[in-house]
């Protein structure tokens, strides 16, 4: 391989030798897209994609701590950046093995992921080498040269300048202050021009009910590390509400009992479908929609009473006849352990109702957390316009008002509720520019294709909360012709310079003199990219004051609106964890993540609660059609415990049709089902469902749900944590002396009351490992191929279960059951206590798996398909790919183990605990998984296993596992221990 | 007789049944004949005793391979997994004995069968290509009875006579057998 | 013969008066004992009866029976190429149940091949004559069956190609040994020592019935292979005993021989930790299964034989009603064996063992349970009945219940034990895939080939061992 591409690579250098990147399109441009050229473009990209491996960017980067800037080959280098997922711009560090980047990692400088990253944020890997992104721009989907369409793009413009014609600029939520600029200054040559942003998963809702309750047009940040108490009505915090890896955080923070804490946050969950918060919860109280909002209305009536607070008058009671007893006795509850704890509570809800936020905000207000829990001043800055704007717009494109739309980083052609209108509209429009980077169902509408890049491959500046920046270093040079959506714009007002160059300059000009630290700006820069992220001490503004006008009329207008209708079966819409809005539905590696609370992959479907599947002669997999006027879905019927019978729940994000090869056609597209009222609503009444003739079996990666009465997870009340009860520890004898581990003994605690079940662990893994993915099919036949699964387990009534996780990896036994029946000694331990696994020993009984309890390892049925060579960029060249017939499993990264132990070596010194963190600890939202040395007793995992919650699974049969698990602690009362 | 050169001529008388051949057999070798083989169909009874064939030593042989088996099995796992390279296989020690006795028990019976088996056919100078003559339906019904004529002393007649005393069908002589 | 001939002169052979009668030790029989062998045979016509079968044309019967074998092995083929050309993923397989038909029809031939060297060496010992019409075929049989078995933990591998790496042969990868500890290596030692074994031993018998036929066939190429296989035998009495000798010692080694293979193989589950395998007493259990099965599969063969081949004479009805006796007592062993385990199991306290015997009666798998215990257990006490143990009918029809019970047994211990253990969370089902099936076709086409070949090529029964208690049917 390497003779060929070096061969071509030399081609490539003589033709870049004038300093311009070498333009594949030229060719093309001559002789149209014939086939010869078609090959030509194949044969280029790939050349490209050699040539990628081998240059850094063009522009300066600077690696994460004071690393050299040159690629060592075989070593990789680490780069503060920030993650392109979703709005919340978490920090990352980008892992860059020659040349390219193969991992996301959290950032633990940035003060507010500090460390942690979801599972969609993983799968970000994948999205730069998926092989759908688009590779040239497109001129009538003609391929075409920058050049070409720059000055077409510029030329029509002109056109539209010239006439004064509406242009709309449509892009996701911006938080990048010179991304802003550079659209105001674009923006700014228009007679009638407008940036709007458009979230397929609206929050706008929290932002105009603080609009009306303080005069702030923001979403406030949440401090969860700082509550005791939080009452969530239907939101999703820790799965996909707003900045789950930031939320779960502080949440774990609060809960944390790993340094022998003798308290912890208490959690109430009212929601009417299981989610992964409300799993979670001490005590999840069972609402349908609308009875969450009265019980909302009753908590804030019972609040107002109980503060005494002078809004009291303004309410009217709900019918409380209409609120089940159980509701009732739990929210009075509620509302005297509220204001028990004035400061330190917190209320939420995931309604994106402006009424309904506005009542959250009063009783956030009486129970004085704002100025504590909540922050309005570092407001978090994304989604600047309203819902109400993109409606606007997709009426005047309706009727032929807008001249021009540029689209970037959204697809409304997928994702807008009524997405017919939308795609009648953007017809109307003459001059339609998509920047999106795959054809997706908006791209394939517009004229001019301007792919841009992959945020890994381009230059960014964000400001997910006020005051917070981070700078999105490249970490690559574009694998094809594609530009950043910010040069374009730039292009087209004019202006020759490079995005990079605008943002130092702005930064220069406005962060520099903000902060006092740096004499320098390159100082001040470069500090900035090693860290990743630099906080401006922004003046505080005063903290606003609660505007309670308004109030009578919210609440007379909530209760008459959540008055309970005949027959009203709700429909809830919600994003899965894995694929939230659906933008990457065309990841193999998040579409086959089993979700945390179903576990069923490669498909959405529609929930509905146990007593509701029997009555209405419903079984799992059943296929129903449900139906709101137009809007229509067929779709398998899911049965899970814990949902209200008055509701039925679907995720979104699924049904893309031009999402590409991995993401076209899983699941249903269950937008048509949004409303607008105002803002868009995620619920919907009056729905109807009838049951079709076919069945389909779900790819489910766990189908038993019940722990069958063994002590698997172990759960114990917090006075019985505080008082010692429900410890226990196990005493085993042995007939002969152990095996010593002179130097080190790898050891694993995982904190089950730590880890919520985000499963981004599993993703991690699945980065590093190479774990293939297998497929729709295979799942279905209980064949994924992850390392490391969450075992998740529904205790008690399946009207409303007990939800435990339990994260499951090889559990390195010091007596493994594995080891003693390979006939070729292909698993043996290694004197550090690990299970070592030697995959090219392994002729492939599969004994070791059959005695395995855990049942952790994993068979390479196949020959999983590594032909994609860009797929393929994103594999991890420190771990073999493994080949059919071979046995594999957790390592506990053995990989980085030796990494660190060797630049110890180098460097004359012990290893640190906590330097080596396996891939499933490193990314941990909740610091749920804890590495380190057993033979060093001051490390945090010699030390968590003193601790009373310590215990192994199956300690039985006496394997002495090196992984522990810490027990789950309830922050309730009636909760009897497993242990 | 005369002109008979002795030593390495011989008398076959054949027999149709086994107690005719055991009488004969024992009676000639008390006669002072010198037996020199018997050939019958399947193993007779009686008739090492009758010709008075001491019992064989493959029996020791066969101990003794089996003995050499379970101390080649025996030393090749221990010194493997214990010695030459020892690895931590399940936080077993590295060598559990225990473990060790299936194997060194089949390599015991292994080697004592295929060795007893080889020595058989050496012993009896059996192999793919021997060339060995048989007697005439020797392998069928017949039971073949063989005198070495080891010097002129000896009589034909009184041979011939003693075999027709136990209804010898048939009596020959001849040379170069075996 | 190239021996010198001289007739005898008439005198020669005269005046037998005075003969002197010796007191010759016969071998002992009784009157009241019925004849082994009926039909009042002589040496001769005992040669004639079983050297004929090898002589004339195969029949139609032969072809067709040949013919269908020839389809299932070319099934088995198929399968295997596919099996080895795509990966074990083409089975039904997953990550909770690593083992399934696979592993059962090891089990399943390894003891089948158990009645042979028992019959051949047990029955030897313990000097039982009625031995000597079946066992040359029970032998064959043992060893094709073994052969059979054989096959299945190479093909189950995931890298078949490397089975060989089981060997502990000094190699290039810096001394890389075996594991010693793994009852997959005892077993891979066990099963070649003993297919070694019993092979040597049956060819051992064989040799003198090839010289049998060697100094009779007329066909050149059957005279070229006896004779090569004949070693020269020559019926010497020096050969005979020796011979007596050796046959008697690797009887005594291939005894303890049968009951350890089948122990070690019932290891490979007992010294596992799963529930359903974890379990002290697999190896009576699967000694007496093996026989239990082996029996009934001789059985099936021997009926098959003696009307396909015309040996009643030979292979008499007493020969079958003492081989059921045999199934009565191993039957009732398992079936013994099988109470225990549920005793055993809901007695421990162990919640696992009692979930494992309540699954296997009652789970997703209870109907393979019931099989099992219905044609295992059950039938083989139908043999108490002397009037089912003489009628061949019945004894066929229950000997084929018999083997199907016990492939079952296999079954439900591996695909019941391992599909639901520890975890829950793990817990899966096992659906066979196509594949397995044609590679299950395949083993009994191997099989039926190779016996079918065997009556054609050797002696079905023991030529000179029959004409040794030949005497018991005389007088």
């Amino acid at each position: 391989m390497s003779r060929s591409v070096n061969k071509i690579w030399q081609e490539l250098l003589e033709r870049t030798a004038d300093g311009k990147p070498f333009d594949l399109s030229e060719k093309s441009a001559i002789a149209g897209i014939s086939r010869r050229t078609f090959l030509e473009v194949l044969g280029y990209s790939t050349a490209a994609l050699a040539l990628s491996g081998c240059r850094a960017p063009e522009q300066a980067i600077v690696p994460y701590l004071k690393q050299p800037v040159e690629f060592t080959p075989g070593v990789a280098s680490w780069f503060a950046s920030v993650c392109g997922g979703c709005s919340a711009a978490c920090g990352t560090l980008v892992k860059v093995r020659d040349g390219r980047p193969i991992k996301l990692e959290g950032n633990p400088d940035h003060p507010l992921s500090s460390g942690g990253l979801c599972a969609l944020a993983h799968g970000m890997v994948f999205s730069l080498y998926d092989p759908e992104r688009l590779r040239q721009p497109l001129i009538a989907s003609r391929v075409a040269t920058w050049q070409e369409i720059d000055n077409e793009i510029t030329q029509k413009l002109g056109a539209v300048k010239q006439s004064g014609g509406r242009i709309r600029l449509l892009t996701g939520p911006i938080t990048g202050p010179t991304s802003l600029e550079t659209f105001k200054k674009f923006l700014a040559q228009f007679a009638d021009a407008k940036h709007i942003t458009y979230q397929p998963v609206s929050t706008d809702a929290i932002r105009q009910a603080h609009q009306r309750s303080h005069g702030v047009n923001a979403i406030p940040s949440y401090r969860f590390d700082k509550a005791r108490l939080v009452v969530s009505f239907g939101a999703d915090f820790l799965g996909t509400w707003i900045s789950p890896v930031v939320f779960t955080r502080g949440y774990a923070k609060a809960r944390s009992l790993q340094n022998d804490e003798r308290e912890m946050l208490r959690h109430v969950q009212f929601e009417s479908h299981l989610s992964l918060t409300g799993s979670n919860a001490d005590t999840r109280v069972k609402v349908s929609l609308r009875e969450e909002t009265r019980a909302l209305l009753y908590l804030a009536m019972l609040v107002a009473e109980s503060v005494a607070s002078d809004n009291a008058s303004g309410f009217s009671s709900p019918d409380l006849a209409q609120l089940t007893y159980k509701t009732r006795a739990a929210l009075e509850l509620v509302a005297s352990e509220l204001t028990n704890h004035p400061g330190s509570a917190l209320v939420v809800s995931g309604s994106n109702d402006p009424d309904v936020q506005y009542l959250v905000n009063f009783i956030n207000h009486a129970v004085g957390s704002y100025g504590n829990t909540i922050n309005l001043t570092a407001t978090s800055a994304d989604n600047q316009s309203s819902d109400q704007e993109i409606i606007e717009l997709v009426r005047q494109m309706n009727a032929g008002e807008i001249s021009a739309l540029i689209i970037s980083g959204v697809n409304p052609a997928y994702d807008y509720f009524d997405r017919q209108a939308f795609i009648n509209g953007i017809q109307k429009v003459p001059l339609k520019i998509s920047l999106n980077s795959t054809m997706d169902e908006t791209t394939s509408l517009a004229d001019c294709v301007c792919p841009q890049s992959h945020f890994l491959e381009a230059w960014n500046d964000v400001e997910p909360v006020r005051g917070t920046f981070s700078v999105n270093q490249p970490t690559i040079a574009p694998l094809f012709q594609t530009r950043a959506f910010q040069e374009s714009l730039l292009r087209w007002s004019g202006d020759g310079r490079s995005f990079y160059e605008v943002i130092r300059q702005s930064w220069r000009e406005k962060l520099f003199p903000q902060q006092k630290q740096y004499a320098t700006f390159d100082e001040f820069w470069d500090q900035t990219l090693q860290k990743g992220v630099t906080v401006s001490e922004s003046a505080q503004s005063n903290p606003a004051v609660f505007k309670s006008d308004g109030l009578q009329e919210v609440t007379s207008r909530l209760i008459s609106s959540s008055r309970e209708t005949s027959d009203d079966l709700g429909l809830v819409l919600y994003q899965s964890v894995a694929l939230r809005d659906g933008q990457f539905a065309n990841s193999p590696w998040l579409q086959e993540l089993p979700d945390p609370i179903t576990k069923i992959t490669w498909d959405n479907y529609i929930s509905v609660s146990p007593r509701y599947a029997a009555s209405s002669g419903l079984e799992e997999g059943r296929i129903v059609r449900l139906s709101k006027g137009p809007a229509q879905i067929e779709l398998p019927v899911h049965i899970q415990p814990g949902q209200h019978d008055n509701v039925v729940a679907i995720a979104i994000g699924y049904g893309r049709t031009k999402a590409g090869k991995a993401g076209n056609n899983v699941g249903g597209n269950a937008y048509p089902f949004v409303t607008y009222d105002g803002t868009f609503r995620y619920q919907a009444f009056g729905i109807n469902l009838e049951k079709t003739a076919n069945r389909v079996e779900f790819a489910q990666s766990q189908s038993k749900d019940s722990m069958e009465d063994r002590p698997l997870v172990k759960e114990l009340t917090l006075t019985e944590y505080t008082t010692g009860e429900g410890e226990h520890h196990s005493e085993h004898g042995s007939l002969w002396s152990a095996h010593d581990y002179p130097e080190h003994k790898w050891g694993l605690a995982v904190d089950l009351n730590a880890c919520v079940g985000c499963s981004a662990c599993v993703l991690s893994c699945q980065a590093e490992n190479n774990v293939p993915v297998v497929g729709k099919d295979e799942v279905r036949r209980r064949r994924e191929m992850h390392w490391i699964r969450i075992d998740r387990y529904f205790e008690g009534d399946r009207e409303e279960p007990k939800v435990f996780y339990q994260p499951v990896m090889c559990q390195q036994c010091d007596n493994a059951s594995c080891e003693s029946v390979c006939p070729v000694l292909a698993t043996v331990h290694s004197s550090e206590g690990l299970n070592m696994q030697v995959y090219n020993r392994c002729v492939g009984t599969r004994y070791c798996e059959n005695n395995c309890p855990y049942k952790v390892r994993r068979f390479n049925w196949f020959e999983y398909s590594h032909s994609d060579p860009i797929a393929n960029l994103a594999l991890n060249p420190d771990v073999t790919v493994r080949s059919r017939g071979v046995m594999e499993k957790c390592t506990f990264c053995v990989q980085r183990i030796e990494e660190v132990k060797i630049k110890a070596r180098n460097e004359g010194r012990a290893i640190n605990d906590q330097e080596i963190q396996p891939a499933c600890q490193q990314s941990c939202p909740a610091n749920a998984i804890i590495f380190g040395d057993l033979t060093d007793l001051k490390s945090r995992v010699a030390q968590l296993k003193k601790s009373g919650r310590n215990y192994t699974l199956l300690d039985e049969l006496n394997l002495q596992p090196a992984l522990s698990y810490l027990a789950k602690v309830r922050n309730r009362e009636e909760v009897s221990s497993l242990a | 007789m005369p002109n008979i050169e002795s030593a390495k001529r011989f008398t076959a008388a054949f027999f149709e049944r086994e107690e005719d051949l055991i009488a004969g057999a024992a009676e000639a070798r008390l006669a002072g004949f010198e037996v020199y083989d018997v050939y019958t169909p399947f193993p007779v009874h009686g008739m090492d005793r009758a010709v008075a064939l001491p019992p064989s030593r493959l029996t020791w042989i066969a101990f003794l391979a089996g003995a050499l088996g379970l101390v080649f099995g025996l030393t090749l796992q221990v010194w493997t997994s214990a010695y030459d390279w020892p690895l931590n296989v399940g936080g077993k020690p590295f060598n559990s004995f225990p473990l060790f006795i299936p194997v060194t028990f089949e390599l015991t019976v292994l080697f004592s069968g295929l060795i007893a088996i080889g020595v058989l056919f050496a012993r009896n100078r059996m192999w793919l290509f021997s060339k060995r003559k048989v007697f005439e339906r020797v392998t069928d019904d017949r039971f073949v009875l063989v005198l070495r004529q080891s010097d002129a002393s000896f009589d034909f007649h009184k041979a011939v006579r003693l075999f027709s005393r136990h209804n010898a069908i048939k009596v020959i002589e001849g040379d170069q057998f075996v | 013969m190239a021996v010198s001939l001289r007739q005898p002169e008439s005198n020669d052979v005269r005046l037998l008066e005075d003969a002197v009668t010796f007191e010759v030790a016969h071998p002992v029989h009784s009157k009241l004992r019925t004849p082994l062998i009926l039909g009042d045979k002589s040496y001769a016509d005992v040669t004639q009866d079983i050297c004929k079968l090898l002589e004339p044309k195969p029949g139609r019967g032969w072809w067709i029976s040949l013919g269908v074998s020839l389809v299932m092995l070319a099934i088995g083929v198929i399968a295997t190429v596919h099996t080895v050309n795509t990966g074990i993923g083409t089975w039904g397989l997953n990550r909770t149940v690593g083992w399934g038909f696979d592993i059962t029809n090891f089990v399943f031939w390894i003891g089948i091949g158990h009645a042979g060297t028992f019959i051949s060496a047990i029955l030897f010992l313990f000097n039982q004559k009625w031995r000597t019409s079946v066992n040359r075929s029970a032998e064959a049989m043992t060893l094709i069956a073994v052969m059979c078995a054989g096959l299945f933990p190479i093909i189950h591998m995931g890298r078949p190609w490397l089975f060989y790496w089981v060997l502990p042969y000094p190699n290039t990868r810096g001394t890389l040994w075996v594991n010693f500890r793994s009852p997959l290596l005892w077993d891979f030692f066990a099963i070649s020592t003993y297919f070694t074994i019993s092979a040597v031993f049956w060819y051992l018998g064989l040799v003198p019935d090839l010289a049998t036929a060697r100094d009779r066939t007329k066909s050149k190429w059957r005279q070229i292979l006896y004779r090569v296989m004949s070693l020269g035998w020559n019926g010497s009495n020096r050969t005979w005993s020796r011979y007596e000798t050796v046959y008697t010692v690797l009887a005594a080694l291939a005894t303890p021989l049968v009951l350890s293979v089948h122990s070690i193989v019932s290891f490979d589950f007992a010294t596992s930790l799963i529930p359903g395998w974890h379990s002290t007493i697999f190896p009576p259990y699967f000694v007496a299964g093996a026989v239990f099965s082996g029996f009934a599969m001789v059985m099936t063969l021997m009926i098959l034989v003696r009307k396909l081949m015309h040996l009643e004479d030979y292979i008499t009805r007493q020969h079958l009603e003492n081989m059921c006796k045999v199934a009565l007592l191993t039957g009732s062993i398992v079936g013994l064996a099988y109470v225990t385990e549920i005793f055993i199991g809901l007695y421990s306290g162990n919640p696992n063992e009692i979930f494992v015997i309540i699954n296997r009666g009652l789970g997703p798998y209870a109907w393979a349970y019931w099989i099992m215990f219905g044609c295992n257990a059950l039938v083989s006490q139908l043999f108490w009945f002397r009037r089912l143990r003489t009628s061949i009918p019945a004894i066929f029809a229950i000997s084929i219940l018999i083997n199907v019970g016990m492939w079952f047994e296999r079954f439900v211990i591996i695909v019941t034990s391992l599909h639901r253990d520890f975890l829950p969370s793990s817990w899966a089902m096992y659906v066979p895939s196509i594949t397995e099936v044609g590679l299950l076709v395949g083993s009994f086409g191997l099989f039926f080939t190779a016996f079918l070949i065997f009556l054609r090529l050797f002696p079905v029964i023991s030529i000179n061992e029959v004409k040794g208690v030949l005497k018991y049917a005389k007088h």
